[in-house]
């Protein structure tokens, strides 16, 4: 499109707008040097161009800017200045050969947000492997147009020659005669290749392997997209690094090598990409089942390389980016916490808290559940912290773990003084059927807490001990049972019938059928745990006697009878089908 | 993503290819009518006009060149063919129209077939009649006069692609040089060359693939690192693939041998087959190409298509190649396209143990070796791209004059009628700037000229690069005081 420049009529007035976006530029690139993507002062400050930038270009379609050494000039007239080499951003423009600037009508938020992130990746681009020119070419803008006087074309070749003496000699016409042996390739190439050697018209040879269809066109495309997606250049990108892993010979070379992998994995954390990390993490770990050059000599070669990906600043680092909004999947996100050196776990239980989410935080306990490999001694000082929040976490890590030395752990933390970290270390036991966890939570029964002792009635409901039920069944005989509340006689009753079944029935049928047991209060509380220990037991049998119950004429049986059916066949209001 | 002109062209194309089978009125009509009014609506906040036009061979939409691919090729050529078929140069929208008007000129379009009888002229009576005002139709063009093609456009186009490529030359010499001292070379200046070359292939201001037929006997390496370039660049557009794509395809190409620069001279330019131990330690420069490559520690996206292409390119698409990782995983794009262009450079280049393959040959093996070392539908596209006849063929016609082929037939059914230009008369005295031919346009007249033979290009002492850039090389070509370029 042809600038519309030259019809732009030049006041004081448009210096004085052109100045302000300018300024507003030059701002939002520092800005983006400084704060993250979605900073407040940096969003800010985009709007603030925009506000600028936006009316201008509808009412003059265009700011075409000239690219001095430190000046930016519209016309004649300065417009932005800085000498200052480090800063200006003029400078910059200048020194990677861009001579205008111009920014058109229709220019959008997005395409100014790339814009000021070109310039700020090449103001701090320490590998300084891209200029603002080729920055720009990748972005493909619409609506903004550069020259660039491309002075690296008219520099010397490598030989001192110019340009023009190189070209003239690569075109020279006597640059045609074959130096070497005048025989043809060796038959057995063509052999090879399986080619014959025959004077067809190659017209007709070709003609019908030469037209691609829309069919196989799009079969290209989508590999091509297929490629180009970030797991899958990432596998490729690593089925290579382990290739050259494996040939290494050189420790030091190695370790350089996991180093750069280890840059790479930091970039995704810094991005939030965990699944890529994940798959990252995944691949180095099997090592373990690939030949490596250097494994015969240094069998913790897999150990050195997992340390050297997981110093502590990278743990910190996993940290902030699991609290970025979008991190992907839980799982994702477990398991990468469980492929880390096993040695970062101090440094990951240290920044836990940090992790804003409890749901992820406790993925992440998860997954150090699954790092720790045995060595839970790395957990006492978070379970002797004043911090309850500390605790808790330590024990969600536990209660993931099959180690009876877990029980260790936690045995001063059933006595907290905290009921929730009590509760919390009491449910740990039900992942461990063993004699101790057993004596624990019987001795729990007598506990002052009546919560406690009904989480541990829950938890001993599953141990499958008639000689417990026994016990139990006992109590509930005796007079001091009737002091206890109706929640906690229920969960007796829910004990026993679980631990026993059908064999509880004949006792409870009993108690259905009784008439003076105790006082009327305590008579209707005994049929209604009688009954629900029923539904509980909720066998054929359990059903029957629930069914008499129905047609008893004590109206509180029938009452808790149709209730606890209702239960059984878990519609709560609807009435009972039989027994009418 | 497809631009604006192709997604413009491809629905008017729908909407006049489902007129040849329906009524406008029919109701099969409607969603293609239904997506060219919205997209009308969409350009025309951008555009106060919108003129598609058909000059020579190509497409122009508001006096740019619409982009032709191995897809979109049949697309545009349906269009001017219709054009031809109602003798005019195109179609001009000013203004919306309206649904029963879209309706009407879509009748006026498919039904009016015979040049003879009809023009611009007359159609845009018929039109008018209509009362549509929003619609015109484009006399014929020849040549645009300020616009298009423009000869002395295409020398400095020219001249910059020789400059880019001496360029180019130039980065893989240095890092050559700064390998042995342990350092990097200049990525920053490999991409400006390779984003200039880019530049020049979409432009398709001359035969791009031309600039391949450069070829260096002494420095083979360094050339065929920079013509894996250009043929990868040209494939790549070719594919529809985007500029950044196509960059990033370059990038890989320049430097997919980048690690045969740590291999020892003596094996590298030895004058005979390679053994074991020279095979050995030859199998080994992908794996010192990534290596390198590494030790920039500049590991974007970007960086990551150039290692892998570099470690890729000769695992063959079976994985029976090398290196051998153990996993049966599919090659990588760019590593296909790399490999493709790779071999067909190598194939038709001499080397210092044997002389270069014909061209023709060259294309045949890769056929022939599709599915096992080549990716198949690559190869199909590859061959649509260089032509049968690639830019640069030396060929006896049945004249027994010598010729170049200087530009390749973009119609996928007229490959074997390339544009050539005559290098020697019958007696092989060589002529410096022969006329051109363009074979398929010649009508089966009794005196056309038809291809007989491939040749050998130093079996009469021509160098077809010389011929392909003549005119940009002689002094006194069109060019400007220093490099300079619009984006």
């Amino acid at each position: 499109m042809a600038s519309s420049s030259q019809h732009i009529q030049y006041t004081e007035e448009y210096f004085q707008k052109a100045s302000q976006v300018v300024r507003a530029l030059d701002r939002n690139i520092r800005s983006r040097k400084l704060y993250a993507e979605n900073n407040p002062t940096l969003l800010r400050h985009h709007q603030e161009l925009l506000d600028l930038l936006t009316p201008f270009l509808e009412d003059h379609h265009e700011l075409e800017l000239l690219v001095q050494p430190f000046e930016l000039r519209i016309d004649e007239t300065s417009v932005y200045q800085n000498n200052h080499q480090q800063e200006s951003f003029a400078f910059r423009l200048f020194s990677d050969g861009i001579r205008s600037l111009s920014f058109r009508e229709g220019l959008s938020s997005e395409e100014t947000a790339e814009f000021l992130s070109a310039m700020a990746t090449r103001q701090s681009d320490k590998f300084q492997d891209a200029d603002a020119v080729t920055l720009f070419w990748e972005k493909e803008f619409d609506h903004i147009r550069y020259t660039v006087a491309d002075s690296l074309l008219d520099e010397p070749t490598i030989e001192q020659k110019s340009t023009t003496e190189k070209i003239e000699e690569v075109l020279d016409p006597q640059m045609s005669s074959y130096r070497g042996p005048s025989t043809e390739p060796d038959e057995d190439i063509y052999e090879d290749f399986k080619v014959t050697l025959t004077p067809v018209s190659v017209g007709a040879l070709f003609q019908e392997r030469t037209v691609v269809s829309q069919e196989e066109f799009n079969k290209i495309r989508s590999d091509l997209l297929e490629c180009e997606k970030p797991s899958r250049l990432i596998l490729d990108f690593l089925d290579m690094m382990l290739a050259v892993l494996q040939e290494e010979q050189d420790p030091q070379e190695f370790e350089k090598t996991v180093e750069i992998l280890g840059t790479i994995l930091e970039n995704n954390l810094l991005t939030g990409q965990i699944q890529i990390a994940r798959i990252m993490m995944e691949q180095v770990h099997q090592f373990s089942s690939r030949k490596i050059a250097l494994a015969e000599k240094d069998p913790q070669l897999l150990r050195k390389a997992i340390k050297i990906l997981w110093p502590a600043s990278r743990v910190n680092l996993l940290i902030l980016s699991v609290n970025q909004e979008k991190i992907g999947n839980a799982e994702d996100l477990e398991t990468l916490v469980s492929l880390m050196d096993p040695q970062a776990i101090p440094d990951l239980l240290k920044q836990l808290n940090n992790i804003v989410d409890l749901n992820r935080r406790r993925v992440v306990c998860k997954g150090i559940a699954r790092l720790h490999k045995g060595d839970l001694g790395i957990f006492m000082p978070m379970l002797s912290s004043k911090d309850h929040e500390v605790i808790q976490t330590a024990l969600s890590i536990l209660s993931s773990l099959k180690n009876e030395k877990v029980l260790d752990l936690i045995s001063t933390l059933i006595q907290h003084q905290n009921l929730t970290i009590r509760k919390e270390s009491i449910a740990i036991l039900k992942n461990y059927k063993v004699p101790r966890a057993f004596r624990i939570l019987t001795n729990l029964l007598e506990d002052s807490s009546e919560e406690i002792r009904l989480l541990s009635l829950r938890l001993l409901s599953t141990s499958q001990d008639r000689a417990l039920a026994k016990s139990l069944a006992e109590e509930i005989q005796q007079k001091p049972f009737q002091g206890k509340s109706l929640q906690e006689r229920k969960a007796y009753f829910y004990a026993v019938a679980k631990i026993v079944g059908d064999d509880f029935i004949p006792y409870l049928s009993g108690i259905l059928s009784s008439k003076n047991w105790f006082g009327r209060q305590e008579l209707n509380d005994l049929y209604q745990c009688a009954t629900f220990a029923l539904s509980v037991v909720g066998s054929p049998l359990a059903k029957q006697t629930l069914e008499n119950g129905v047609r008893s004429r004590n109206k509180s049986v029938r009452r808790y009878s149709e209730a606890a059916l209702r239960h059984m066949s878990g519609t709560p209001g609807a009435p009972s089908q039989e027994g009418h | 993503m497809v631009s604006p002109a192709k997604t413009f062209v491809n629905h008017l194309f729908m909407l006049f290819k489902t007129a040849q089978i329906h009524d406008p009125s029919n109701q099969a009509f409607r969603p293609p009518l239904e997506h060219l009014e919205s997209l009308l609506k969409e350009m025309m906040e951008t555009y106060d006009v919108l003129r598609l036009e058909a000059v020579e061979t190509d497409l122009y939409l508001n006096g740019e060149k619409i982009r032709t691919d191995v897809s979109s090729f049949s697309i545009l050529q349906y269009m001017k063919e219709e054009f031809e078929n109602k003798n005019i140069g195109g179609l001009s929208f000013s203004q919306i129209p309206s649904t029963p008007e879209l309706i009407d000129f879509v009748r006026l379009f498919s039904r009016n077939n015979d040049p003879t009888k009809i023009g611009a002229e007359e159609l845009n009576l018929l039109l008018a009649q209509k009362g549509i005002h929003s619609i015109e139709f484009l006399e014929r063009l020849e040549k645009f006069s300020a616009q298009g093609k423009d000869r002395s456009k295409a020398v400095i186009q020219k001249r910059q692609a020789l400059k880019n490529y001496v360029k180019a030359l130039d980065v893989i010499k240095e890092s050559a040089v700064k390998i042995g001292s342990a350092q990097g070379y200049e990525t920053r200046k490999a991409k400006r060359v390779v984003y200039n070359l880019v530049d020049i292939c979409i432009d398709e201001g001359f035969s791009f693939l031309g600039l391949s037929n450069i070829k260096n006997y002494d420095e083979y390496t360094f050339n065929h690192s920079v013509n894996v370039c250009v043929i990868a660049i040209a494939f790549g557009k070719n594919l529809g693939l985007t500029k950044k794509q196509i960059g990033e395809l370059g990038i890989a190409a320049l430097f997919h041998d980048y690690g045969k620069l740590a291999i020892p001279k003596e094996i590298l330019n030895k004058p005979g087959k390679f053994d074991e131990s020279e095979w050995a330690v030859m199998k080994t420069h992908p794996l010192k190409s990534v290596k390198t490559l590494l030790s920039l520690k500049a590991v974007n996206e970007s960086d990551i298509k150039k290692m892998i292409a570099a470690f890729e390119h000769h695992r063959n698409y079976d994985c029976s190649g090398y290196p051998d990782t153990g996993l049966k995983k599919p090659m990588n794009f760019y590593s296909k396209v790399v490999a493709i262009a790779d071999a067909y450079d190598a194939m038709t280049t001499n080397r210092v143990y044997q002389r270069a393959m014909l061209p023709t040959v060259a294309l045949k093996i890769l056929m022939d070796n599709a599915g096992t070392k080549f990716d198949p539908l690559l190869v199909k596209a590859f061959v649509a791209t260089v032509g049968i006849y690639p830019v640069g063929t030396l060929v006896r016609l049945n004249t027994q004059e010598l010729a170049v082929v200087v530009e390749v037939n973009k119609d996928p059914q007229k490959l074997a009628l390339p544009k050539i230009q005559i290098v020697a008369n019958a007696k092989g005295n060589h002529i410096e700037q022969g006329h051109e031919i363009d074979l398929a346009e010649q009508n089966g007249s009794a005196h056309s000229v038809s291809i007989e033979d491939v040749l050998h290009p130093e079996d009469f002492s021509i160098n077809v690069a010389h011929y392909l850039f003549a005119d940009a090389a002689k002094k006194g070509a069109p060019m400007p005081q220093t490099s300079s370029s619009v984006h």
